[in-house]
């Protein structure tokens, strides 16, 4: 069998597969992964090692009753998915399309699996809930005229923010997310780095129900922590009016 | 119960779950569950908190089996990959606040006495990174335990342990090769080996 050297192609593949690097950083592993396939059998070796380095531990029998939990779990997923799929129509189907586009991207360039589970459930949560979507606006130069979409449900906190298309943020910088509440104060939404195919999948939680929000706004900001309000110019957002909404 | 799934490989049954197979996530969790318990327990350190855990890799695995790709390589590495990151991020969660010499305990390694069926159930690759475990150098072992049971960072560790950040890379690198080169080397000839 071939071996799977460690070069010195990338001296951050281990941090890599340890998952200890920034997200920033991560992207950047990501990217060269991509297209380095020395690299790639590499990170394939380690990660295997990494696998069955978990076996070494004394065994211990988890308790009997932890299976039933197990069962009954899955079971009770599968009565929820049948109610959302009759409660939900076309938004959660359409929207349920993208985040399978999405995930696999996303998938390919973050290969921290277990994180990546855990924002997929959340993702699939919000989008099940979602009744009302808007489109995300490029707002700068070199940006496409429409950069993705935000859903949410209005009477919710939680939103999903998938965009496309966006260019890499400017070097020691990350993308962060405003929320504009209603009377123009912007609320911190969490910052991101789009991957190498410039796209994004967030999951976004407010402080308060969508109602006293009037939109949102993207900015670069100094990586890696962001700032606690924009300093940066807007280069994407999205505005909206439940006032307006409400009597349509 | 499930016997006529004893057969059938992990990866079939990943394809039975797509499927909505109850039966087969019954079938992987009677394989795994023990050595994904025992895993998690050994990082969290915490009966209570392990279960929670591998209640939710499993439930996970039932909702997204999409994420195992069998091209990628085996189902048990890929599921105890996962387990470890699941725990070590909840041991992070946990010990935020902590000082980095508290954060760490010793990491109980398996021995011999151990019960050789739950290396057979496990596979030959299990006794192989065993051997290759016991035959690291000892400051080579050691990064590796703080790596990967500890959760630290490359970085806490040269902390920990006041050698240099190149160090801990060096030899974290150098055991994972090591390692990792224990588990090709399985259709090479004895010859081949050193």
């Amino acid at each position: 069998m071939e071996r799977h050297v460690l070069n010195e192609h990338d001296p951050a593949l281990v941090a890599y597969a340890l998952g200890e690097l920034e997200p920033a950083e991560a992207a950047r592993v990501a990217r060269h992964l991509e297209t380095c396939a020395t690299c790639r059998e590499a990170l394939q070796g380690i990660e295997e090692a990494l696998g069955w380095l978990g076996t070494v531990v004394p065994q211990t029998e988890p308790p009997a009753v932890l299976r039933a939990r197990v069962l009954a779990a899955a079971a009770g997923d599968d009565r929820r998915r049948w109610r959302l799929a009759w409660a939900r129509g076309l938004l959660a189907a359409a929207a349920g399309l993208l985040v399978i586009a999405l995930v696999l991207a996303v998938t390919r360039a973050d290969r921290r699996v277990d994180e990546l589970m855990i924002r997929q459930a959340a993702v699939a949560a919000v989008l099940a809930e979602a009744d009302w979507s808007t489109v995300m606006r490029g707002e700068a130069p070199g940006f496409p005229s429409v950069v993705g979409r935000v859903y949410l449900d209005r009477e919710g906190e939680a939103a999903v923010v998938a965009l496309e298309g966006m260019p890499p943020p400017e070097r020691g910088t990350v993308y962060q997310l405003w929320l504009v509440r209603s009377d123009g104060q912007r609320e911190n939404g969490g910052l991101f780095v789009p991957d190498a195919a410039g796209r994004v999948l967030l999951v976004v939680e407010a402080q308060a129900n969508w109602t006293s929000y009037q939109g949102m706004g993207i900015t670069m900001e100094p990586a890696p922590g962001g700032s606690p309000q924009p300093t940066g110019s807007r280069v994407a957002g999205c505005t909206w009016n439940w006032e307006a909404w409400g009597r349509s | 119960m499930d016997g006529d799934l004893q057969a059938v490989s992990d990866s079939e049954l990943v394809a039975r779950i797509r499927q909505r197979d109850r039966s087969a996530l019954a079938a992987l969790y009677d394989r795994y569950a023990r050595s994904v318990y025992s895993l998690v327990l050994s990082i969290v350190r915490d009966r209570s908190a392990a279960e929670d855990i591998v209640q939710e890799l499993f439930v996970q695995l039932w909702q997204y089996p999409d994420l195992y790709d069998a091209g990628r390589g085996a189902f048990a590495p890929w599921f105890l990959r996962m387990a470890r990151n699941r725990a070590i991020d909840a041991l992070r969660r946990r010990q935020r606040d902590r000082r980095l010499h508290e954060r760490l305990h010793a990491v109980e390694w398996w021995t011999e006495s151990d019960d050789p069926d739950a290396l057979t159930v496990l596979g030959e690759e299990a006794t192989r990174i065993r051997r290759a475990l016991a035959d690291l150098a000892s400051e080579q072992r050691q990064v590796i335990e703080l790596a990967y049971f500890g959760g630290l960072t490359q970085r806490e560790i040269a902390e920990y342990l006041g050698i240099p950040l190149g160090t801990v890379k060096t030899r974290i690198r150098t055991a994972l090769q090591r390692l990792a080169d224990a588990l090709a080397r399985e259709r090479e000839p004895w010859s081949d080996t050193y």
